[in-house]
């Protein structure tokens, strides 16, 4: 990784901490914020798409599906914005969806790793069970936005730590000449 | 490529070039072993993480396809099964960004198969068998990146070039993307990749679009490859694996002698001559596993019994070593971290940075991660 992106690498990693810190510690605020980052989120999404078809997928086989999706993230973002009210439940069950399909995934790696004899799967195991245990509470309390806040706050808090430890780890392949 | 010719079709191709039969099972063990080295076993043996030559289904859906999660994944695909082509390719009117994908597309007789092979000399059997891995591998995987890539990777209307009665027809080929599903030969029933029009998706990884077609050696078909400008691609197995054996009888040749270098484009096929029906006829025979054949073939150029491959042969000997980079396992990790250095280098200096950033050594001292003075050991060690 290049310099410059590990700045910006840490430097979104601390944004997004701070971000979590202002939706916990302001619960009246929070729910409109997490609302906020995600449909901005699909917003930068489908102006990635866009950018990405017209550097990359336009010269490619079935690259025009590239564009579509683009437009209709674009398009669905925009009308998100505009929306007054959003039900909860739904937000709530897309974000668990996503962190159900995450656990489950570290279970399946668990017993693939146990298979193979190794006895490294206990920290992948804890953060399977954390996930789907989570995904199970939030289903009980999915009419609450406070609960809402915080499940994606932990995803949140996961990618920004995730961020600032890839920005200061050391990648760098060292070559010695032959 | 699979186990039948990366083990067995190996072990004939060093037992041709000159290696005795015990010599031939190690050079084999270590070109098959390129396919079973995950993160997963090197953890089970407490072996050097850097040092994996492959990545296991649920590794892969583990990984991350951010940047340094890409950088390894196409340091591990692009270094062993992908070996990238040409990495200066010219195209007009295509992004920077593209072109850098673009350069990673695999085909045989490049620059980096001869440094592949070079490398390999004076290193010892395990080098030569990964080398020999590698460079089958360029033949079998070419027209795909070992990068995640739907523009480049991504891959369509598969038909399969099939002569009945001395005359050549057309198949359809159909695709399952369920990995449970059983791959049936005989309808045409194969099972590759889900589509994902997601740039970086591990679906877009090396032929996974195609399934396991390249694999088999008796395939012939025509496909519409994303980074081919709408035009189709024939891609003859029996033809490509024919190559790759000779290829390969000739290069294990260049390491036996220290005065011969390997050149691209050449193949000793006068070797190969008085079995060429034989491989033909395995290569052309349709089935989804030649162990049986090629290991009947190479019991019967040796006259000696081929041991069936175990992956954890030598995996006690390493871990019970008092000098581990001595064992069989410690020189093939070490020959991997080599490889991986050296591939991630050439892509490095040529300005695109999808396999991370490579610091040279002697340039710079010691800057990058702490497994890789591993080598620097090595190095010092051959000097004495």
């Amino acid at each position: 990784m290049t310099r410059v992106k590990r700045w910006i690498y840490f430097i979104s990693g601390l944004l997004l901490l701070g971000i979590c810190v202002i939706i916990d510690a302001f619960p009246n605020i929070g729910y409109g914020l997490t609302l906020l980052l995600m449909v901005s989120s699909m917003m930068i999404r489908g102006l990635q798409n866009l950018f990405y078809y017209f550097t990359m997928a336009k010269y490619t086989v079935g690259g025009i599906v590239v564009l579509y999706k683009g437009i209709l993230f674009l398009d669905a973002s925009l009308f998100a914005f505009n929306l007054d009210d959003l039900p909860k439940e739904y937000v709530m069950l897309y974000l668990l969806a996503g962190m159900l399909a995450n656990g489950l995934i570290d279970l399946l790696r668990v017993r693939e790793v146990i298979q193979s004899g190794s006895r490294h799967w206990k920290y992948q195991l804890f953060t399977g069970a954390f996930k789907i245990l989570i995904s199970i509470v939030s289903v009980v309390f999915i009419h609450s936005g406070k609960i809402l806040s915080i499940v994606y706050t932990i995803g949140l808090a996961h990618t920004a730590i995730s961020r600032m430890v890839m920005a200061v780890r050391n990648t760098s392949i060292v070559y010695i000449k032959p | 490529m699979q186990m039948d010719f990366h083990y067995y079709a190996t072990y004939c191709a060093a037992y041709l070039a000159g290696y005795s039969h015990q010599d031939s099972q190690s050079i084999a063990y270590a070109a098959q072993f390129v396919d079973c080295c995950s993160r997963t076993f090197i953890k089970s043996v407490k072996g050097p993480s850097m040092a994996a030559t492959t990545q296991l289904s649920m590794e892969m859906a583990d990984a991350h396809t951010n940047v340094t999660g890409l950088q390894d994944i196409t340091r591990i695909w692009a270094s062993f099964h992908f070996l990238p082509f040409d990495l200066y390719a010219q195209l007009p009117d295509r992004s920077h960004r593209y072109m850098q994908k673009y350069r990673l597309i695999c085909n045989p007789n490049g620059r980096l198969v001869a440094d592949t092979v070079q490398l390999a000399k004076g290193r010892g059997l395990e080098a030569c068998g990964m080398a020999m891995h590698v460079l089958a591998d360029t033949w079998a995987h070419r027209y795909f990146a070992g990068t995640p890539s739907f523009v480049i990777n991504n891959a369509t209307h598969f038909v399969e070039l099939i002569t009945i009665d001395g005359e050549e027809q057309e198949r359809p080929i159909q695709f399952s993307h369920n990995p449970r599903t059983e791959e049936d030969v005989e309808k045409n029933r194969f099972v590759s990749s889900l589509y994902q029009n997601n740039e970086n998706s591990m679906m877009n990884l090396g032929h996974g679009r195609a399934g396991h077609l390249p694999d088999y050696s008796f395939m012939r078909y025509r496909f519409l490859p994303a980074w081919g400008n709408y035009k189709e691609i024939i891609k003859d197995n029996p033809d490509d694996y024919y190559h790759a054996f000779c290829q390969m009888v000739y290069a294990l040749k260049t390491l036996r002698d220290d005065h011969l270098n390997f050149e691209v484009e050449r193949y000793d096929y006068q070797a190969v001559e008085p079995y060429k029906e034989e491989i033909f006829r395995i290569l052309k025979k349709r089935q989804v596993n030649a162990c049986e054949d090629w290991k009947a073939l190479g019991q019967k150029m040796s006259g000696c019994l081929i041991d069936d491959f175990d992956i954890n042969r030598y995996a006690k000997e390493y871990m019970e070593a008092p000098v581990r980079h001595k064992s069989f396992l410690g020189r093939f990790f070490l020959a991997a971290m080599e490889q991986k250095s050296m591939v991630t280098r050439k892509i490095f200096e040529s300005g695109n940075l999808l396999a991370g950033i490579s610091i040279d050594y002697e340039k710079m001292g010691f800057k990058g991660m702490k497994e890789f003075k591993r080598l620097v050991k090595a190095k010092e060690s051959r000097k004495l």
